[in-house]
């Protein structure tokens, strides 16, 4: 029993991120939420008859908070986005952050439907466990040592949970009709959202196309994708390549449905190794990285954490008078995935091809 | 010890899998929060007919009636004003009370429109598959509400 635990601990525990990685990634994260600023104001402008939560812990409040606890909670977010741009008190501000963005989602989830935004709600927990603070933070300045390790586990934890989130889709999918031959519900839900006015995108051309294998055989292929997701997270390579097909699966989900899963993408941003330029699926070989950026070394603390409150104060300020980017945006982070996807792929199979060929041409030699 | 702690939070959340399908049959209805990914319900096709659920407000004052996005009675900008207006106006009760204190009277007059009565349609429309016309309309709805002006 000892022995498979710790074989299991060993599993959790094997990883090649490093916390240039995370640190690099902490910065795209916070600067990108900065830009789609979650914000919860506008809930304070309903009616309580509106309140219909979903079962849990929000069924046991008789109705939305008061405004200035919106307000609030707006206000918390932008501020923790703005300390993790700097990287200060960043393990602090990441539980924070995930537990504001809990809670607001929790009341803008609270008029009968779920938006799904649960891994974007989770990274900030997971990732600061982790330890994307220890790099290009002020955090990494002020402790002065070198690179500190990253808690690998925290990383598999954050998979297997993306893992199990799909895992529950596919499995509701299944036995919601999904694989039923004669049920072609992806199609059923692009008929239904053109009529609802969703033509964006290539929506009115897959309407069109008229061959019911097809659309069954996306019916398969969207269950499987989604189930096969937590097999995935068994090992490192094979999590990026499943991520690779999700975000494959993503885009096509916007083109054809006009849903962009801008959340997701973000989230999926935590397993890139950013510091391993190209992207790539696993780690070659490692190089030397800097555990402060040479801005952030020159820059009083002060000024910096100044000038992260400023931008977060203009991006809360565009959010209430300008309503939410995510509307005009949400797209962008899908595209980059797309882009990141497949430089992913490309290197790994030039990688591949190459290790090939050095491989037989040693072999050649050896007979030589 | 920091791999232990690592492998038990994993076994939790693989437990939470099971536990979710469980309480989201239980409850009827997605829990929060909670590790789920859009199931999309039940699938919305009935003996090879595609059917779209459709609401209809129209509000009507002495003088005239006006067909009303619904969408636009909500004051949200995001893709949740679709499901909020759709979830909203499939509870009579709270379209009553919100008939009855001002609330929507206010909304109206936000986009314009001056009444004193909505009248609330939901149908089904069964799509044919191959021609993509309406081939029946079912109507699974219809209620009336009297705005009032609210508390003064």
């Amino acid at each position: 029993m000892n022995a498979l635990v710790e074989r299991l601990a060993g599993w959790a525990d094997r990883g090649d991120f490093r916390s240039v990685d995370l640190g690099v990634y902490r910065l795209i994260f916070a600067s990108t939420m900065l830009v789609l600023l979650p914000n919860y104001y506008w809930i304070s402008q309903f009616d309580p008859a509106f309140y219909r939560p979903a079962p849990g812990p929000f069924t046991l409040l008789s109705g939305f908070p008061p405004p200035w606890v919106l307000a609030m909670l707006d206000v918390v977010i932008a501020a923790a986005l703005a300390l993790l741009l700097v990287g200060s008190r960043t393990l602090h501000c990441s539980l924070l952050l995930s537990g504001a963005l809990l809670v607001g989602e929790g009341f803008a989830y609270s008029f009968g439907k779920i938006d799904h935004s649960i891994l974007l709600v989770l990274t900030p927990l997971f990732l600061g466990m982790a330890g994307w603070g220890n790099s290009l933070s002020l955090d990494a300045r002020q402790r002065g040592s070198g690179e500190l390790p990253v808690n690998q586990w925290a990383m598999r934890a954050f998979a297997v949970s993306i893992g199990v989130a799909f895992g529950t889709a596919a499995l509701a999918k299944g036995l919601g009709g999904w694989l039923s031959w004669s049920s072609q519900a992806t199609y059923a839900y692009v008929r239904q959202r053109i009529e609802r006015g969703r033509l964006d995108w290539l929506a009115p051309f897959a309407a069109e196309v008229d061959l019911p294998p097809l659309w069954e055989m996306l019916d398969w292929t969207t269950v499987a994708l989604e189930g096969a997701l937590i097999l995935c997270a068994l090992g490192w390579r094979s999590w990026r390549l499943g991520l690779c097909a999700a975000t494959g699966f993503h885009v096509g989900v916007l083109l054809v449905l006009n849903i962009d899963f801008w959340m997701n993408m973000v989230a999926y941003g935590a397993f890139v190794l950013w510091s391993h330029a190209p992207a790539t699926l696993h780690r070659p070989a490692p190089a030397p990285a800097p555990a402060t950026h040479p801005l952030v070394r020159r820059l009083p603390p002060a000024t910096l954490l100044a000038m992260a409150f400023a931008l977060a104060a203009v991006s809360l300020l565009v959010a209430h008078l300008h309503g939410p980017s995510t509307e005009s945006l949400g797209w962008v982070p899908v595209a980059a995935g797309l882009v990141i996807a497949i430089a992913c792929l490309a290197s790994s199979i030039s990688f591949a091809v190459g290790s090939a060929r050095s491989s037989s041409s040693r072999r050649a030699a050896s007979r030589v | 010890m920091r791999s232990r702690r690592g492998i038990s939070v994993i076994a939790v959340i693989v437990l939470m899998l099971p536990v979710q399908l469980a309480l989201h049959r239980f409850a009827g209805s997605e829990p929060y929060p909670a590790l789920f990914m859009p199931s999309f319900g039940q699938v919305p096709v009935v003996g090879q007919r595609v059917v779209v659920t459709r609401l209809t407000v129209v509000a009507s004052s002495s003088t005239k009636s006006v067909h009303v996005d619904p969408v636009e009675l909500v004051p949200n900008e995001t893709r949740l004003a679709e499901s909020i207006a759709r979830f909203f106006f499939e509870d009579e009760d709270a379209v009553r009370e919100v008939a009855a204190n001002g609330w929507l009277r206010g909304r109206l007059r936000n986009i314009g429109v001056e009444a004193d009565n909505v009248e609330v349609t939901r149908e089904r429309l069964f799509l044919d598959q191959d021609s993509h016309e309406v081939v029946q309309v079912v109507r699974v709805a219809t209620y009336a509400v009297a705005l009032d002006r609210g508390p003064a």
